[in-house]
């Protein structure tokens, strides 16, 4: 069928986005909505370009990508070494799994103003917030993945003389890794979003108050660039850690 | 069959009480570090856990907690019928299927929350936004598991139904509705989560009313055991959300597991 050869191409996928660009374009160039509700996405982009070459602005991506990066570090460390070591024995993962159970329908957000008042103002609630927020899908995804692991690759390795301690870093890692990576690609997204609002709520610099402050005096223009910044970064560690886990999945 | 229902009955039992020790081991370890710190930073579960039960009589704690509920539940109910109307459709149809796909891929990392202060120059200040907001981020979970499921679903159960002459429209809402059944209560379960993270946050960022807005208000006004009393309070309501939905979700859809 010709359908499905064009439907399995990026094709329509490429037109729709293209389209929806020139839609929006045309409708702010006619003049249908006030630039100061939505700007058109050429004029987002120019001042993208200019955000690019204000080394101020520069400086707050920069704290922010900081922020985002330590807290992505610890959320994988953490995630994983607890995801792995409780595992390991019964008691352990019955514990991890009730209090998983217990504390990943709470809204992390929430304990954001804690983490305020007992690590100051400065970079560590944020990244403290991150750390959280990002941990539990790559704890959850590790966990799993190690319950998973056959068992009979342990048997074969322990027959083979391989030391328990030699087995966790030639076998369990190696197989639960493409579910880790999947783990950690949310938690990236998740990370991003996090960040921004973080900073949204109190802080004095980074992205996220360069939002607040262009909201505060209606530069509409001005709110659209961080987010569309954070939602690329968002989308090529995404799409990054996707092929990364295809990768490892395919070795 | 009681044979078949009693050990299930105590399994839940069990894991009830391996809930409740595990909470209080938590309250007990938050008290220990609390009176190591000494701090009005940090006041333990002894102070926090009274007061939330002294705050559940006030009205102002059910007025913010009635006026968050309602609107995720308005962002909620608005999602599930886009998400499940939008989802079936892009997964009965390829070529809609390719078109919107990469859209939705490019709308998952964008921040809902943070576009809320653009939102409100276009809705005001008041409910609409956030429920915009909240409504949006709820949906897209209920789109990709309406659509992957819809996408899977078994060809043959189609021919039989058309087969036995029944026509698309009523073939989509008695066949394939009901075999994506499983598909949309997991979307519909991420996607009332991720509301209500949405919803503590845009109150957050809005102060308007809700329970995230009290909550910062607390903050400001250096009311700290008030402030951790909410945070217990967010984290029983969304203990209660995921828990809620696990049960009815899991009688409508248990035909499925059976198989």
């Amino acid at each position: 069928m010709n359908t499905s050869n064009f439907v399995h191409t990026r094709w329509p996928g490429m037109l729709s986005i293209l389209s929806l660009l020139i839609v929006w374009e045309a409708v702010c160039r006619l003049g249908a909505i006030s630039p100061a509700l939505l700007p058109p996405p050429s004029a987002i982009g120019a001042q993208a370009i200019v955000f690019f070459t204000d080394p101020h602005l520069l400086l707050q991506l920069g704290i922010t990508m900081q922020r985002l990066a330590i807290g992505l570090a610890l959320a994988i460390a953490s995630g994983v070494i607890i995801g792995i070591g409780a595992s390991l024995f019964r008691p352990t993962r019955k514990i991890v799994e009730i209090l998983i159970g217990l504390l990943a329908p709470l809204p992390k957000i929430a304990i954001y103003p804690a983490l305020l008042l007992t690590l100051g103002f400065d970079n560590a609630p944020k990244i403290a917030l991150v750390a959280i927020d990002a941990m539990f899908p790559i704890l959850i995804a590790t966990f799993q993945a190690v319950q998973l692991v056959n068992s009979k690759l342990l048997w074969s390795a322990a027959a083979m003389g391989t030391s328990p301690g030699r087995a966790l870093y030639k076998v369990i890692l190696p197989a639960c890794l493409p579910s880790i990576i999947t783990g950690i690609r949310v938690g990236a997204v998740i990370g991003c979003i996090v960040v921004l609002l973080a900073e949204m709520l109190a802080s004095t610099n980074g992205l996220g108050h360069v939002l607040v402050s262009a909201s505060r005096s209606f530069r509409t223009t001005d709110m659209f660039v961080p987010i569309v910044i954070m939602s690329l970064v968002g989308f090529s560690l995404d799409k990054a850690l996707g092929h990364a886990a295809r990768r490892v999945a395919h070795r | 069959m009681p044979m078949r229902k009693a050990p299930h009955f105590n399994q839940a039992l069990e894991q009830a009480l391996y809930y409740t020790l595990t909470a209080a081991a938590l309250l007990l370890i938050w008290q220990g570090v609390a009176r190591q710190v000494q701090a009005d930073y940090l006041p333990g579960p002894a102070m926090v856990i009274p007061r939330l039960a002294e705050m559940l009589i006030t009205h102002e704690l059910w007025a913010a907690l009635g006026a968050s509920l309602l609107r995720l539940a308005i962002s909620f109910g608005l999602a599930l019928a886009g998400g499940i109307a939008l989802g079936l459709a892009i997964g009965r149809v390829p070529l809609l299927r390719a078109l919107v796909e990469p859209v939705l891929a490019l709308s998952y990392p964008i921040p809902k929350a943070a576009i809320l202060p653009i939102v409100m120059l276009w809705f005001g200040a008041g409910d609409i936004s956030q429920v915009f907001v909240i409504a949006t981020t709820a949906t897209l979970p209920i789109i990709y598991h309406t659509a992957d499921g819809a996408a899977r679903i078994n060809e043959r159960l189609l021919w039989a139904a058309d087969s036995m002459g029944s026509t698309r429209p009523r073939r989509l809402w008695r066949v394939v509705l009901p075999a994506t059944l499983p598909e949309i209560a997991a979307g519909a379960r991420t996607g009332i989560m991720m509301g209500l993270i949405v919803m503590v946050t845009a109150e957050m960022i809005a102060r308007n009313d809700g329970i995230g807005s009290l909550l910062f208000i607390h903050f400001d006004m250096g009311q700290n055991i008030d402030m951790y009393a909410l945070i217990v309070l967010l984290g029983i309501v969304g203990l209660t959300l995921d828990m809620l939905l696990r049960w009815p979700l899991r009688r409508l859809t248990h035909w499925a597991t059976d198989q």
